[in-house]
């Protein structure tokens, strides 16, 4: 990954991790749901467990709760990318002003965030946790780009995660 | 943006209708020439006054998009914690990582690097999350798309 040698990048300390999707290794500090396999298929999206049965398994639940919890930054970019058109339609400006366009939009919706303005394109997604706007044909194609050994320091970390979900589970509701 | 990173007025164009024109341009992706129109501009002066604020909120998400410390990246969440179908399961959450596309206009011999899978040029924007929707990080860089 470009940031193994960056030292700015905010690595957290060793229980500490960043929840992210397929497309990233497991790997120390970094959180991925669990991949199907050949033994059988294991569920990621929301909309996976709204059309179907309650998850099966603790992979299951662990993926869902994974799920539930990443579509945070999903919802983020769904407010970001609305609130400024100039991101997500016909583009007008070659990549340096778009990089620099990117930055300062960025900063504006901090801002926004931070001062804490009354804004109706937050307050319309925040409790959604069931936005899926991920494709699935992105996510074959993360998987076959991902299929890198496990780390084994956080797949403990998601087994213990799994194994205390699956033990509370009926208290999950 | 007056006094903390120095946009200045001129004698014609105020502060507030330089910041206008640039929202108009971000917010709504206008055409330079109608919110020239529409502010009785000449492209000229929107360009130069467009890049201008520009350059100001660049600086002013410098200080908004923070990069969090050793300290902030060992506290946990409140609001992680006030939830329970997280807590106390991912005790060690400190965000999320995800990547997003934003569409952008390339060079036609560059083109070939940035066509993403909805047959747009693109550049990849990686970014983290805190569970308060905010403190988006950017750390954008071009992805090659291999087909």
């Amino acid at each position: 990954m470009a940031q193994d040698n960056d030292f700015e990048f905010p690595l957290p300390s060793k229980n500490k991790y960043y929840v992210v999707d397929y497309g990233y290794p497991n790997k120390q500090g970094f959180l991925a749901p669990y991949r199907s396999s050949q033994n059988g298929v294991v569920r990621y999206h929301m909309s996976q467990f709204y059309n179907g049965p309650p998850p099966r398994n603790k992979q299951e639940l662990v993926n869902r709760c994974h799920a539930s919890l990443r579509s945070v930054i999903e919802r983020t970019f769904g407010v970001w990318m609305k609130k400024w058109r100039i991101l997500c339609e016909f583009p007008r400006y070659d990549i340096d002003v778009k990089k620099r366009m990117v930055m300062a939009t960025m900063g504006l919706h901090n801002f926004i965030r931070i001062l804490n303005y009354f804004d109706e394109d937050f307050v319309e997604v925040m409790g959604d946790t069931n936005i899926n706007n991920v494709n699935s044909e992105n996510d074959l194609d993360d998987m076959e780009r991902g299929a890198k050994p496990d780390g084994n320091h956080m797949a403990n970390i998601r087994e213990r995660i799994a194994n205390m979900l699956w033990a509370n589970q009926n208290t999950f509701h | 943006m007056e006094t903390s990173y120095g946009l200045q007025p001129t004698l014609n164009v105020s502060i507030e209708e330089s910041v206008a024109m640039f929202l108009r341009i971000c917010g709504h992706n206008e055409v330079q020439r109608d919110v020239g129109l529409r502010f009785g501009r000449t492209q000229e002066t929107l360009n130069r006054k467009i890049f201008e604020v520009l350059r100001v909120t660049e600086l002013l998400g410098c200080d908004y998009i923070k990069t969090p410390t050793t300290q902030e990246l060992r506290r946990i969440p409140e609001k992680l914690q006030m939830d329970r179908r997280y807590w106390p399961y991912f005790s060690g959450f400190v965000g999320i990582i995800d990547g997003v596309h934003v569409c952008v206009k390339v060079k036609p011999e560059l083109q070939g690097m940035y066509w993403n899978r909805h047959d747009r040029t693109s550049f990849n924007i990686m970014a983290i999350c805190d569970i308060n929707m905010f403190g988006i990080e950017h750390l954008d860089h071009v992805t090659t798309h291999q087909f």
